[in-house]
């Protein structure tokens, strides 16, 4: 496992370092994997975008700074691939509801089932809060919007979720 | 520190990065200790289940950083080449420079007595030297060049 921090190895990746690479794939990989599922509900579908994920990550070496969190920077990348690829397969197969890209981006059944109620925009910050593991300021990074809208969305989801879930407090 | 942690609190508090003082209540507040064990159990339960990454996927994914050397493919085919020809070269039957026909005279004489002939007259290089080849010396010997 390679110690380096993220911004060391942007850097290094951006020098050229291949094992910068091979450290960041290790790194982020299965996130990055589980993320593009929950956007395309299909696990080929999901592997493409996980390879064209660091394919782009590669391309874009040359000018890569890591200003914020790598999975700031990456979750707009898988999603915006994973949607994609989710229209490209909804026009193939216009009939079949689960791929749907306007869809919320939920992955199995039973957070579905969890998160049901809350809106789109509610779902996804409770999933980059609660899955991704992100902090409210890399959530407003990475969806472009005010620290302020993240709170909002994230305590009205919040409400919601601890009426079904744990309705003692 | 007045009151309970609200929602966004006990979240802070369930994810690491509260402050001091919300973490110090959060230990001493059953109430808010039960708040954040609920976000604790719901984290849990968003929790997807872990896809592997088959071996060839990743294999494809890791040589994006490495660039294909086209040239060491180029070399080891350029070597090949070089080693066959050479062994073809060397594996010709070499003809004498000057032919006379007195050598086809020798060769048919040797060929009809069933004594050795050197491979160098295996001159249509068919893998042995038979009256072919002493055709093809007469030929050469005549021939004007």
């Amino acid at each position: 496992m390679d110690p380096r921090p993220d911004a060391d190895l942007a850097r290094a990746l951006r020098d050229g370092d291949a094992s910068a690479f091979d450290a960041l794939y290790e790194r982020y990989h299965s996130w990055v994997l589980a993320l593009a599922f929950r956007f395309t509900k299909n696990r080929e579908d999901a592997l493409d975008v996980l390879q064209d994920t660091f394919a782009y990550l590669h391309r874009k070496r040359h000018d890569f700074e890591l200003r914020s969190q790598m999975k700031t920077f990456l979750y707009p990348v898988v999603k915006h691939l994973a949607l994609s690829r989710a229209t490209l397969a909804r026009r193939q197969a216009p009939l079949d509801p689960r791929l749907d890209p306007a869809a919320p981006p939920v992955a199995a059944d039973n957070v579905a089932e969890l998160l049901s109620g809350l809106s789109d925009v509610q779902q996804e910050v409770v999933l980059m809060r609660f899955v991704d593991g992100l902090d409210l300021q890399a959530i407003a990074d990475a969806l472009e919007v005010p620290l302020g809208t993240v709170k909002s969305r994230l305590h009205s989801a919040l409400e919601l979720l601890r009426g079904k879930n744990f309705p003692n407090r | 520190m007045d009151g309970h942690l609200d929602l966004l609190g006990l979240d802070a508090v369930r994810a690491g990065d509260a402050t001091p003082e919300q973490r110090a209540h959060a230990e001493s507040c059953a109430d808010c200790r039960a708040g954040v064990d609920g976000f604790r159990d719901l984290a849990a339960r968003l929790a997807p289940a872990p896809l592997d990454v088959p071996a060839d996927v990743r294999r494809r994914i890791l040589s994006i950083a490495r660039p294909r050397r086209l040239w060491r493919p180029l070399l080891a085919a350029a070597a090949l080449l070089l080693i066959g020809l050479s062994v073809w070269l060397a594996s010709r039957p070499t003809a004498p420079h000057r032919i006379d026909i007195v050598d086809a005279y020798s060769v048919a004489l040797r060929l009809r007595e069933g004594r050795s002939i050197e491979s160098k007259w295996d001159l249509n290089g068919d893998g042995k030297v038979d009256t072919l080849d002493v055709d093809e010396i007469a030929r050469r010997s005549v021939s004007i060049r």
